[in-house]
């Protein structure tokens, strides 16, 4: 048999269909999660994004449109919930900042190395959450910047700059750091 | 020189996935589906807030006429204006709750610019002066614009707060005391200018800065 697309998922979901919902949830949840983790870097806040992104495709299914597509849909509503707490956490920078300054001295990093990974994940929280939502999304999500800048009201050429902006910085925040390991 | 360092594969690799975590969050999503609220389409809300802002102007235009408080005469001359503010109240209505109208909602401000020229432009001198004070007519137009403030704050919030978005509702919402001083007031331009637009200035707002500060029940765009 067929499987269901996750478009037909939700309009069988809006039509009042709870078990389109469990697989939508069992396809889409741990994307949504790693998206978030890159986002926060906080397991707890995180985890409470992760639920405000799945309630409110619950409450919300009556904004979904028929021929939208999902993934998007979906990514745009956890988007908005990280960009939401980040405007009203910025503790949660200054914690992911301080937990880099305890962070051991590590060997010098090369690409299978995970402490250069956890690095990287660390360096992506000092960028501005624009720049990080728009590193993540084109580069983890691979959204096009067409899909950015719409999700943001902003032209694709402005995503682009973003995402350019970012990925620069972050290169700048990891060689810093292996100056540091290597002094 | 180093060649610049390749961060895609470091990016991409896809973080330890939290089996609890998501279980947890299942457990939440399939609480709030027991509690089987109703599903709200955005279309439904946005024909509620036409109802409760040019709907309720177009009542309340009823209703002065039948008590004689308008004649049938100054309702057609004000016919377009009012047809104006209706229109103008229901496209910002649609744009404000469409999750993809920004240029809806871009044509709703563009039209509630006109409309407020149109309101002051059309205005002539009176042929006697008013007894009542001005601020009559802005505090009258901000009461009646309570119904649909609330019905618009109820619908946003089902929603991810963006400005243009609660703009274009504040707009939807003051064009019903706009209606209301078109019918019920007599006064020059200068009046319209700084006491009709102004109360209706001050309902949008009012309204952005509430729904920016309500905890929204969803993020949905």
């Amino acid at each position: 048999m067929r499987s269901q697309t996750d478009e037909e998922l939700m309009e069988r979901f809006r039509d009042g269909a709870s078990d389109a919902f469990e697989d939508l949830f069992a396809r889409h949840a741990p994307r949504v999660q790693g998206f978030l983790a890159r986002m926060v870097r906080n397991g707890a806040l995180a985890e409470d994004l992760l639920q405000a992104t799945f309630l409110s495709v619950i409450r919300s299914r009556g904004r979904y449109e028929p021929g939208t597509r999902f993934t998007p849909w979906l990514m745009t509503i956890a988007a908005n919930a990280a960009r939401d707490a980040l405007r009203h956490q910025r503790h949660v920078d200054a914690y992911a900042s301080r937990e880099d300054t305890a962070t051991p001295a590590s060997p010098a990093p090369d690409d299978s190395d995970p402490a250069l990974r956890r690095h990287l994940l660390d360096a992506l929280q000092r960028l501005p959450p624009d720049h990080r939502e728009a590193v993540v999304l084109s580069k983890v999500e691979g959204w096009s910047f067409e899909e950015i800048g719409a999700l943001r009201g902003i032209s694709p050429g402005a995503a682009r700059l973003r995402a350019h902006r970012g990925y620069e910085k972050l290169r700048e925040l990891l060689g810093e750091l292996a100056l540091e390991v290597a002094r | 020189m180093k060649p610049p360092m390749d961060l895609d594969p470091l990016l991409t690799q896809a973080p330890a996935k939290d089996s609890a975590a998501l279980e947890r969050v299942l457990a939440a999503a399939r609480g709030e589906l027991a509690l089987r609220r109703p599903v709200r389409r955005w279309r439904t809300q946005a024909v509620w807030l036409m109802a409760a802002s040019a709907g309720l102007g177009l009542l309340a235009a009823a209703v002065m006429l039948a008590v004689g408080a308008v004649t049938s005469p100054l309702l057609l001359a004000r016919a377009p204006l009012l047809a104006m503010l209706v229109g103008t109240s229901a496209v910002c209505a649609w744009g404000a709750l469409s999750p993809k109208g920004r240029w809806m909602r871009r044509l709703g401000v563009g039209l509630a610019v006109v409309t407020a020229a149109a309101l002051v432009l059309a205005r002539a001198t009176p042929h006697a002066p008013s007894s009542l004070p001005g601020w009559v007519c802005t505090v009258s137009h901000l009461a009646i614009d309570v119904v649909p403030l609330g019905v618009a704050l109820l619908a946003l919030r089902g929603a991810f707060f963006q400005p243009l978005r609660a703009v274009v509702a504040g707009l939807s919402v003051g064009a019903t005391g706009a209606l209301l001083g078109e019918l019920a007031c007599e006064k020059d331009a200068q009046h319209v200018l700084t006491h009709h637009l102004l109360a209706w200035v001050v309902i949008t707002a009012v309204l952005v800065v509430i729904s920016k500060s309500l905890k929204p029940r969803s993020y949905a765009p």
